[in-house]
This record gives structure tokens, C-alpha cells and sequence, in this order.
């Protein structure tokens, strides 16, 4: 029993406390911003507001298996992410490329949406 | 608000069914126990309410999901409210001895991490990586579609993660979102509730066969495990199976004890709403019919007809609970991805066979990690090496087959994981799927260490 509430204390991993609290503070869009990364919430707040209810779009940018891909996807539905043939292509961080069968729709200080040709 | 209202609705629905089983079969039971027990049968209703809505094309707005509910609570209110007596039909009556001191900080301890728990929740949206990607995303799509929308099971994988995951955790996320509008930050709470329940359903159970500082102590010990409650305080479907489970398990212990058919009936119910949370479930129920079978033959003649009948009851009440899901499962569900028979080959299986030592030595970093564990994996262990003379005696027979047929099960899911690498699978779910074995675990403990214990009474 001793032993056992020995290692029952829990060391701050990360600052997490530190976070948890700065958690307790801020508001909605705050705690947000501060899972996702004020960038990336900028660009999928521009995405939100550009594009159409119900369409699809394929998102790049970041690392395989990104945990921010994963948010961005849930921050983003009613839009709808797909694999292929998407509505629009979303490119998240600063670098352009020209993208077979898309043209630029937006620019945007994080990112660009490419919008499929005959949309 | 809406968050209290919302379970306080499961609540009523399962108190509802709960009482009116109970009554039939006339069995009673603690008011902590049908409190507990009809959070999980509520959890469940609500999961099937929504299925049944999906396989009509009814949306799920307000009026539809709460009409039966309403329904339950009118029917409860006239059946209790005018006559509060009729509840003492249900309800056991205990001897209220004085808490001990040591029992009071057991308790004590208790609420303290429930609380901890909470401060843990309540500020941060859904953030963690399988919570967004396949339970938060799921709950929102239903909320926002304001139905289960046509091929809500058949998305791609670009869309959600596992669309043909169990919807158990989701529905009931949406469940709640009817009543709070969108809100991932108070929809994480739920994790909290079902820890709460979870816990004073087992406490409730093991006091059916322990005095009360044994069972406050046997549950302190679960309810404390990091892992346990860490998983507590994240919308993640590891905490709800290992509920599950484990109280199941409970019942059919209780049953083998004293033959009382109900208990056989709950714990089918159990593994069968089991599988429609996580579909490592299926493991559990089948093992859960397997050992059934080798009750009745290891019964003795007299008893053994008896046994029979109650296995068909049982049988029929896991059939019956798990079809509507494996229905939508087989019909309306993209394949695993995981698991894909297609690509289970011989030279696949090698290689995971080759692959076993990486397999144990993830296993080993768990048992000896005290992060995640604590020392329970090594109390675990010592129980049995100290007490392997009774290991396979009594009911101990059955837990002990359980966990190895199950483990055996899990064991025999890596080997057939043809996705990716073994490591990539080990490392990512070992620590999730060891949770799933803790409570089984614990009660085999308590079983084993009892003797002793009323040595110090």
C-alpha cells in the first residue's frame, strides 16, 4: 500500500499544469488556437469562410500521421476531405506550386486553396 | 446544464429498463448498483435508439431522440413517485456499519482523483489523436448532419478514421451535443461519468461477495491505476470497453457463484453492448461463451440442465443485444483495415512471428513501467506466483481460463495484423489493450488474496 501511493505522484510532464491552467483562462477560440497552432488556425479559419458548404478538398503540409492534419480535418468539417478529385486543394505553409488540373483560388499568409478547373 | 440533463436522461432510461428486468425476475440489488448498472443499459439504448433512427432515415432532432426517453421518465414517475414503497422491492437493504478510518481515506482518496479527473477535463477541447480523428470527428458529422448520414460507415479513410468502428462512443457524444448545442469541451466529461460509474458498479458488484474495506479496497487500487484514470480524462473507447468487461465478467462470477439466472442475463448484456463499443469485444464475448460451455460440463448432473437453460437465455441475450450492430456491420461497413483477411498470407504471419520479440519487449516495458502502472502488473504477477496452489481452483478456474483465452486472442490478432509492421501495432495499442485486462486482472487478485485478508479481520 505504501508503495503504491509512493508512485502514485505524477511529475509535470511537459509544463502540462502550466498549460492545463492557461487552459482554465482562455476562451474557446484561445484554446483553439493554442491546440492547433495560431497559423494553422488563421489558414483553416480563411479555408471555413472561402469555401462552400459541402465541399470537398484534399489537405497537405504537413508530416505523415501530423496530429495537426488530424485537427485540421475535424476543425474543417461540414467541409469534407477526400483523396482524390476534391473541390479544392488546400496547401498549408508558405510555399506555392502550380497543381495538375487546379488553379490558385486564395492566397493566404499561411497557406493557398487551389480550386479544381471547371469547378 | 444540458451535459447534467443529457446523462441524467441515460439515467432515466436506464433505471427504467433496469427496474422493470429486475422486478421480473425479482432480483435485487443496491441502490449504488442499478444507478451504475442503468448508466451503461441507458448508454447502450441510446446507441440503439440512434442505429434504428439511421436504418429508418430518421433525424436525429431533439423531439425525436428524447420522445421515448420521455415516454420512460412519465412511466417511472407514475410508477414510483406516487408509491416510493415499490422501489424497496428492487432495492437490498445493507447493515449501514460505521466507516473505519481506513475505509474513509480509501474513499477519501477516491473522490480526490475523481476531482483530480475532472480538473484534468474540463477546460480542454477534444485534442488527442484517435479521440479527433475517429470519435469527435464521427459525433460531429452526426450533429451537424442532424442525422446518421448515408454512408456514415462506408467514408474513406481521408474522411474518418475507421469508419466501421463500433459507434457506441460517438452516438453518445451526439447524444449529449443534443442537449448542449456543439461543444467539445463539456462533451469530454462523459469520460469522467463513466469512470465514476464504472467504478461504483464494480464496487457494487465485488460487495455482493466481499465486506465493504475489501471491496473499497480492491476498487481504490483500479480506480487509481494512471493508466486507468488517465484514459478517464480523454474520449477514447479503451476506458469504456475495460468497463464493460470487467462488470460483465463480475456478473458471470457472481453467476457460477449462485446460479441466479439474472446475473448470467446481465453479463451477456454486458459483453453484447461490449461490441458495440470497441471490436476487440469480441474477444471477450466469445471467450464469455466458451467458458459458459465449460460450466455445464464441469457442473455436476443435477445442476447441469439448469446451466444449460441459463445459456441459452444468456446466448439469446448477447445475439439479440449485438445484432442490430453487426448488422450495419456486414451491410452497410467498409472492411477493417487492419485486419484485412485478403492479405493475411504465410509469409505475413512469419514475419510477425519474427517480430514476437519486439512484441515482448514493448510487453515488459508495460508490466515494469510505473508511468502507466503504478506496480499493479507486478502485484498482479506476485498474487499468482504466491497464490498459484488456488490459481485454478473454485472461480478462479474461470477468471484465470478467461484472461488466458482472451490474451491468447489479442495475441493471436497481432499475428494476423497485416496493415503495417508489428511494431508499428504493438507500440501504438499495447498500453491501450493492457487496460483492457486490468479489471479482470484485479478481481482474480481479490479472489486470491482473500483468505488472507480475513486472516487480518
Amino acid at each position: 500500500m505504501v508503495l503504491w501511493l509512493f508512485f502514485m505522484g505524477r511529475e509535470d510532464k511537459d509544463d502540462q499544469y502550466r498549460d492545463l491552467f492557461s487552459m482554465y483562462k482562455a476562451n474557446y477560440t484561445e484554446k483553439v488556437q493554442s491546440l492547433i497552432g495560431t497559423e494553422l488556425y488563421d489558414f483553416l479559419v480563411s479555408c471555413k469562410t472561402s469555401l462552400s458548404e459541402g465541399a470537398t478538398y484534399n489537405i497537405s503540409g504537413f508530416k505523415e500521421f501530423s496530429i495537426y492534419e488530424v485537427r485540421a480535418r475535424y476543425f474543417l468539417w461540414p467541409l469534407r476531405s477526400i483523396n482524390q478529385d476534391a473541390d479544392y486543394e488546400l496547401r498549408f505553409g508558405p510555399d506555392r506550386e502550380d497543381i495538375v488540373g487546379y488553379k490558385e483560388y486564395k492566397r493566404h499568409a499561411n497557406g493557398s486553396i487551389y480550386e479544381r478547373v471547371g469547378l | 446544464m444540458g451535459f447534467i440533463i443529457a446523462v441524467l436522461f441515460i439515467e432515466i432510461i436506464g433505471i427504467f429498463l433496469v427496474t422493470t428486468a429486475l422486478k421480473r425476475e425479482e432480483y435485487t440489488c443496491s441502490g449504488s448498483e442499478v444507478v451504475s448498472l442503468s448508466f451503461f443499459v441507458g448508454m447502450f439504448f441510446i446507441s440503439l435508439q440512434t442505429l434504428v433512427f439511421y436504418l429508418y432515415d430518421i433525424p436525429l432532432s431533439f423531439k425525436n431522440v428524447v420522445a421515448l426517453p420521455a415516454v420512460m421518465l412519465l412511466l417511472i414517475i407514475a410508477r414510483y413517485v406516487s408509491r416510493p414503497e415499490r422501489l424497496k422491492e428492487t432495492l437490498i437493504s445493507r447493515e449501514n456499519n460505521a466507516w473505519t478510518g481506513f475505509e474513509k481515506c480509501l474513499m477519501a482518496g477516491m473522490i480526490f482523483q475523481f476531482l483530480w479527473i475532472i480538473f484534468l477535463t474540463l477546460p480542454v477541447p477534444i485534442h488527442s489523436h484517435d479521440a479527433v480523428a475517429n470519435y469527435a470527428l464521427k459525433a460531429k458529422m452526426l450533429y451537424f448532419s442532424g442525422m446518421v448520414p448515408e454512408g456514415f460507415f462506408r467514408f474513406g479513410e481521408a474522411t474518418v478514421s475507421h469508419p466501421d468502428y463500433p459507434p457506441l462512443l460517438p452516438f453518445i457524444m451526439n447524444w449529449i451535443y443534443t442537449f448542449t448545442g456543439f461543444n467539445d469541451v463539456t462533451v469530454r466529461m462523459i469520460m469522467p461519468v463513466i469512470y465514476l460509474m464504472s467504478s461504483v458498479l464494480f464496487y457494487s458488484l465485488l460487495r455482493r461477495i466481499f465486506d465493504r474495506k475489501y471491496s473499497l479496497l480492491t476498487v481504490f487500487i483500479l480506480a487509481t491505476i494512471p493508466q486507468f484514470y488517465d484514459y478517464a480524462t480523454i474520449i477514447h473507447t479503451d476506458l469504456v470497453l475495460t468497463a464493460f468487461v470487467t462488470c460483465a465478467l463480475t456478473y458471470f462470477v457472481l453467476y457460477i457463484r449462485t446460479g441466479i439466472k439474472i446475473q448470467a442475463i446481465l453479463s451477456a448484456f454486458l459483453f453484447g453492448a461490449a461490441l458495440w463499443v470497441k471490436n476487440e469485444a469480441v474477444v471477450f464475448a466469445g471467450a464469455f461463451v466458451l467458458l459458459f460451455a465449460v460450466l455445464i460440463l464441469r457442473s455436476d448432473a443435477a445442476n447441469r440442465r439448469k446451466t444449460s437453460r441459463d445459456m441459452v437465455s444468456a446466448l439469446v441475450t448477447l445475439t439479440v443485444i449485438a445484432l442490430p450492430w453487426f448488422f450495419v456491420r456486414f451491410f452497410h461497413a467498409v472492411l477493417n483495415s487492419d485486419i484485412n483477411p485478403m492479405n493475411v498470407t504465410g509469409g505475413r504471419i512469419l514475419q510477425n512471428i519474427k517480430d514476437i520479440p519486439v512484441l515482448l519487449d514493448l510487453f515488459q516495458q508495460e508490466v515494469f513501467g510505473p508511468k502507466k502502472w503504478n506496480i499493479f502488473w507486478i502485484i498482479m504477477a506476485s498474487c499468482m506466483i504466491w497464490k498459484r496452489k488456488v490459481l485454478w481452483k473454485n472461480e478462479n478456474f474461470y477468471i484465470m481460463a478467461f484472461l488466458l483465452i482472451t490474451a491468447a486472442g489479442y495475441f493471436a490478432g497481432y499475428m494476423l495484423t497485416t496493415g503495417n509492421n508489428l511494431f508499428f501495432y504493438v507500440n501504438t495499442t499495447i498500453s491501450r489493450f493492457m487496460l483492457h485486462f486490468t479489471g479482470i486482472t484485479l478481481l482474480l487478485a481479490a479472489f486470491l488474496c482473500r483468505d488472507e485478508y480475513r486472516e487480518t479481520q
